[in-house]
This record gives structure tokens, sequence and C-alpha cells, in this order.
């Protein structure tokens, strides 16, 4: 099976995957046992290990993701910002075109997003896991 | 949230928080609008809270379930008035929540509760706590 694409995202206390495959997508949460966002990064390849190939680009936001290399373990990695994703993920998981997207985490963002344009508005440290 | 908890409850589980939260009763440890001014205020109902957890320096021997009621109401009570007004703010009708808070049901309870007291609907979607995660893949797949 080759993988079309794996997303992760690094949380404070979680980190979200999804690899997609041309057959299927997989969701994986796990507890962030790292604090530095290299291992966090080796934690989540190593959750879908078997599916990886040499050579493909991973896409990585939360935490300190800007602190990754270009490259991990042969994987080029594509850094994304937290608020876009934020913003187009909760309007493809909504199917909505526009809304105030809420990050309810361990801290709380909150983005205008419309289509293409995400906007913080604001947040909150208020949050959870 | 966890923090609290922590000090609180004594647990850094969530689930547990979660399990204790439903078996609980907020209205126990918070000052509600019947008690503090004998009726509704405004939109708000007389059954709605007035002081988070404002019973906890007058009274002692609360349950651990009454208690994360409480911490659990006043977090969804602080992102669901928030975003409200943000939305507002933002010309935004669509409030759309994700994150793995939503995962709780507690949590969704109380926000639903405060969408009912404002007339405002709260979207939560299949999935909630890979909204991130979700747009970091659309971004991918754009190219």
């Amino acid at each position: 099976m080759i993988p079309a694409n794996l997303a992760v995202d690094i949380g404070m206390t979680n980190i979200d995957l999804i690899l997609e495959t041309e057959h299927c997508q997989i969701l994986r949460m796990m507890a962030n046992k790292h604090h530095e966002p290299l291992d966090q990064m080796r934690q989540a390849l190593g959750v879908v290990e078997d599916y990886l190939q040499s050579g493909m680009t991973i896409g990585v936001t939360g935490g300190r993701y800007r602190a990754l290399p270009d490259e991990v373990d042969g994987n080029k990695i594509q850094k994304v910002n937290e608020m876009l994703a934020l913003g187009l993920g909760g309007l493809a998981l909504s199917e909505r075109r526009s809304g105030l997207v809420v990050s309810a985490g361990t801290g709380v963002a909150m983005v205008a997003a419309a289509d293409d344009k995400v906007e913080h508005i604001t947040g909150s440290a208020v949050g959870a896991p | 949230m966890i923090g609290l908890s922590r000090i609180i409850l004594g647990t850094d589980n969530v689930d547990e928080i979660d399990r204790l939260a439903l078996a609980g009763d907020a209205a126990v440890v918070d000052i509600m609008l019947s008690e503090a001014v004998g009726g509704e205020v405004g939109r708000l109902p007389a059954k709605a809270n007035a002081v988070n957890l404002g019973k906890l320096d007058r009274e002692n021997g609360f349950s651990r379930e009454n208690l994360a009621a409480g911490l659990v109401r006043l977090v969804a009570q602080v992102i669901a008035v928030i975003a409200i007004n943000a939305s507002d703010a933002a010309g935004m009708k669509n409030i759309i929540l994700v994150g793995h808070l939503m995962d709780l049901e507690s949590i969704r309870r109380e926000i639903d509760l405060v969408g009912e007291f404002y007339d405002r609907e709260f979207i939560v979607p299949e999935n909630p706590g890979f909204g991130t995660v979700m747009g970091v893949l659309s971004v991918l797949k754009r190219g």
C-alpha cells in the first residue's frame, strides 16, 4: 500500500495524525511523550512506520513544529501554519464554507475561516486535553 | 482543565473527569441565578448559573462528581461565551468546535446548554479531535 499523504499535529498533550492512502484514511491519537519536536515527530512516525516510504512529504503543525528540520529520517517535512490548518480543518470536518473555528484543546484558539482565508481572532488559556 | 482537575479532583485522567462530571450536578457547587437573584436575568433562565464554583467558599464536603461537573461547566462556559462573542465580532454565523476537549460528552453537554441560553448553535463535527490535523491534510492535498 502506498501512502498518499501523512499529516501530523503535535499538540501539547496529544499528537494526532492522519495517514491517507488511496484506499483508506487512518486516524491516530497518541499521548505526547516528548518535549523536543524532533522526538515528537519520530514518535508519530513510529506509529505508521510500516506505511512510510523514503522521500515522501509529511505535513506537520502544532507545538514547536517550526523548530523541526526540513527533513526527518529521509522524509521531507512540510511545515503548515497552525491557524491555517485549524481553519481549513474545521471547515472540512464540518462541511461548511465559513465559520468561526474553535480549537478546544490544552489551549484554545479561535479563527475566522472562509474558504481559503483564515484569520486568528482570539483565544483563551483555559483548556483541556 | 487537567491542572485544575489534578488539584481539585486528584486526577488528570480525562476519561475519569468526564465520567465524574456526567455523574455530578454543577448546581450543587455553583451559585445559581435562582439563588443569587431569585429568578431569570435577561435571556438567562433561573436555572442558569450566576457564579462558577461559587459555593466552595461557604460550604464543605462536596462530592468529586459535583466538583467535576462544576469544573467542566466552568471550562465549557468560558469557551462557549468567548466563541459567541468572537463569532459576532468576526461576522461569522457558524461556530465550529474541534479539538480533543470536544471528545468529552460532559463538555459538549455544557456547551450545548450555553447555546440554548443564547439561542446559538454550536457545530461539533464527527472526530472533532482531528480538526487541525485534517487541515494539514488539506494543505498537503493541494500540493
